[in-house]
């Protein structure tokens, strides 16, 4: 997959992780009002970029994402394929 | 005075976390309460978490935490190794 698109699907995984787990700590600290401003900040970078993302490469979500004619979703690569995602191991 | 105050080791709070342009607090900032009141022997207690700073997102990602307070990997240099100080 093209190395825009492999960066673009990594950066908006780590958002949607940060977001789980200040969703996590919200839980715990529903009065953290510094908590809750990263969290809404992190959850619109988010929104941001998986619009870009779907207007680059298609739908991310057969349920919730528009699709260009004809139905995109059925394309290759499928998101459980290898092809799909992007690589992670050893970067830490 | 309450019979046994049990004060974590603070030292941990001299890691400084890992500056980080988007997410760094102002001022200094201990990430978890540090004093504890009446607490039994051999009773398991969790200080509770006060968020300080958060890592990058693709670093979060990478180590399985966005909380630096968080993050101890089994084998890595920087495992922060403490021990409880009691007065």
């Amino acid at each position: 997959m093209d190395k825009n698109r492999q960066k673009l699907l990594k950066q908006l995984s780590a958002l949607d992780f940060m977001a789980v787990d200040l969703n996590l700590y919200l839980d715990t600290h529903p009065y953290d009002r510094d908590a809750l401003l990263r969290y809404n900040s992190i959850v619109m970078q988010a929104n941001a970029l998986r619009s870009y993302y779907e207007r680059m490469y298609g739908p991310l979500y057969s349920f919730r994402s528009t699709s260009d004619y004809p139905w995109r979703w059925i394309n290759n690569p499928w998101p459980w394929e290898y092809e799909f995602n992007f690589k992670l191991a050893g970067e830490e | 005075m309450p019979y046994n105050v049990i004060t974590t080791d603070t030292n941990m709070s001299q890691i400084q976390p890992m500056p980080n342009e988007y997410y760094a607090p102002t001022g200094y900032c201990i990430p978890q309460e540090t004093v504890l009141t009446n607490v039994k022997l051999a009773n398991a207690y969790v200080p509770f978490q006060n968020l300080c700073t958060t890592f990058p997102p693709v670093e979060s990602l990478s180590r399985g935490t966005a909380f630096p307070e968080l993050y101890s990997p089994y084998r890595s240099p920087d495992k922060p190794m403490k021990t409880p100080r009691y007065e």
